[in-house]
């Protein structure tokens, strides 16, 4: 039996899929990182070697990593960006999807393949924290929320008002005020997700937009992200069979797979 | 006979309070989300510690982002005017102003008799603002007011990366974790600001002198940084750096009421 595994070490989570000689999933994982990537590495491996019955990380037939912190996953064999991965991933998953739009922690990505799943072009925001998870997890801490109650919150709101700010820090000023004003939870909640969706939308659109679209990262579960998106784009999105989080640890495993089998098949 | 002027700014309200062109009191409070009750708050401190009431004020004059939210009569003028009012005043041979506040950075030249003639302000985005400093400082564990003279004892600042000031904190945490010096992470945040702040002040023809003012003004190294950036020394201001709006303000307040109410 071979285990193929992907890590991807993102700037709040990190990821890890093993998987079978048939693609198969045998283990998922999603942590909050910890201090440093190595401790998010070792948490990781602590977690997901016993569910596949492995006692040591040499076991492991390949490993790729990936994310923004994969130059510090020392069990790794090779490390592939995270474009390339979520690339993989979606298609995987997903044939049909020509765009993937991955919100991550301190990102936002968006993707564009061809039939066969090959990266054709990709725009990336990593300069501002407007538009990556990073805005919201603020914006959830200043309404005293968690991220799950800032998303599903927001869906109680009808009309949602827009915030005159975009940067995290003066968005964060301005919801204060409106709290003191008295500005109730779920209209801000739903004046947040617009702001982040706009965001998004404003940089896929950057691209084009072709379907099927999909979203990845931890704001796929955001369904007041989610929902002012599809109206914004006039579009319903593909939905992910698995954890949209996984998506770019999922497609550096098909890669160890791919990379493995192609050693292996020259060295025979 | 009293004035008064208020700063409301997005970080932190300033008060101070004229007497015969003599500044008699002055006190500053962090906003907090809340200018409304932090303003009232401030400037009802400040008039029972003078023993006197707010009737006994003549006039106040409000600036800031948030002058609006004084609960309090008063006029209001733009900080950009007050700024350029209060800096003119402490030194007449200022032609540039820097003012670094929690979120806005703003560039204002002046001419010889003190009048705005142009002026750039950011403020769309929070990078190379106060606001980042305190986010450093919180990661760093340290006051505020003590970032500077760690960062002035490094060696070897460490650069940062991020313009982002939720980024650039993201990457001072990071640093930390990776046990590097503090006084060289602390360097690095300084030096960025000042490199944010020289590149605003390249897009305007400035003139000398120069002068830095707001919080910010404060950091010895990002002072310094500027300074070596620009090749010259920056003045030194007779006052608080964090009042000179509100000491604009308050000099706009008596000019009022002497030249009959406006």
């Amino acid at each position: 039996m071979n285990y193929y595994t992907g890590i991807d070490i993102g700037s709040l989570t990190g990821k890890i899929v093993i998987l079978n000689n048939k693609n198969e999933i045998l283990a998922q994982k999603v942590i909050h990182v910890k201090k440093l990537p190595l401790y998010t590495v070792n948490a990781l491996m602590e977690d997901a070697l016993p569910r596949v019955g492995l006692n040591d990380v040499s076991e492991i037939t390949y490993c790729i990593g990936t994310g923004y912190g994969r130059r510090k996953i020392p069990l790794a064999n090779e490390t592939i960006s995270e474009i390339t991965c979520h690339g993989t991933g979606a298609h995987h998953i997903l044939p049909s999807v020509r765009t993937v739009i991955d919100i991550g922690g301190q990102d936002c990505k968006v993707i564009r393949l061809d039939t066969q799943g090959n990266l054709r072009n990709f725009i990336m925001n990593e300069k501002c924290a407007a538009g990556t998870g990073r805005y919201l997890e603020i914006m959830a801490e200043t309404l005293g929320l968690s991220l799950d109650e800032l998303g599903t919150l927001s869906l109680k709101a009808k009309n949602p008002f827009a915030l005159a700010s975009k940067c995290s820090i003066y968005a964060r000023q301005e919801v204060m005020q409106l709290i003191s004003d008295g500005v109730k939870k779920p209209a801000l909640a739903a004046a947040i997700n617009k702001a982040m969706a706009e965001r998004v939308v404003n940089l896929a659109e950057k691209i084009g937009l072709e379907p099927d679209i999909a979203i990845s990262g931890g704001v796929a579960k955001n369904m007041g992200v989610v929902s002012n998106m599809g109206r914004m784009i006039g579009i319903k999105f593909k939905q992910f069979s698995v954890d949209p989080q996984i998506i770019g640890a999922l497609g550096a495993a098909l890669i160890a797979q791919k990379v493995y089998l192609k050693k292996v098949g020259s060295e025979n | 006979m009293y004035f008064g002027g208020v700063d409301i700014g997005s970080g932190y309200c300033k008060c101070v309070i004229l007497e015969k062109e003599e500044i008699v009191a002055k006190s500053i409070a962090p906003v907090e989300g809340n200018p409304q009750l932090i303003s009232r708050r401030i400037i009802t401190e400040i008039l029972a510690s003078l023993k006197i009431t707010e009737k006994q004020v003549k006039k106040f004059v409000s600036t800031g982002r948030n002058r609006k939210k004084f609960p309090f009569k008063n006029e209001e003028k733009t900080e950009i005017m007050c700024i350029a009012k209060g800096a003119y005043k402490l030194i007449p041979s200022v032609r540039t102003i820097v003012d670094v506040g929690a979120l806005t950075n703003k560039i204002i030249k002046i001419n010889s008799e003190g009048r705005v003639m142009d002026y750039i302000v950011n403020d769309k985005c929070a990078s190379g603002s106060g606001m980042f400093l305190e986010l450093v400082a919180k990661a760093l564990e340290t006051d505020i007011s003590d970032l500077g003279n760690k960062a002035a004892s490094s060696d070897n600042p460490i650069s940062i990366t991020n313009q982002c000031s939720i980024f650039g904190e993201s990457e001072v945490i990071y640093l930390v974790n990776e046990g590097k010096n503090e006084s060289d992470i602390a360097a690095g945040v300084c030096n960025s600001i000042g490199g944010q702040i020289f590149s605003l002040l390249r897009r305007i023809n400035m003139e000398e002198d120069i002068l830095l003012v707001g919080g910010v003004a404060k950091n010895i190294q990002i002072q310094r940084n500027l300074e070596e950036r620009l090749n010259l020394t920056l003045k030194t201001l007779p006052l608080d750096p964090f009042y000179v709006a509100a000491y604009g303000a308050v000099l706009y307040a008596a000019e009022m009421q002497e030249g009959g109410s406006r």
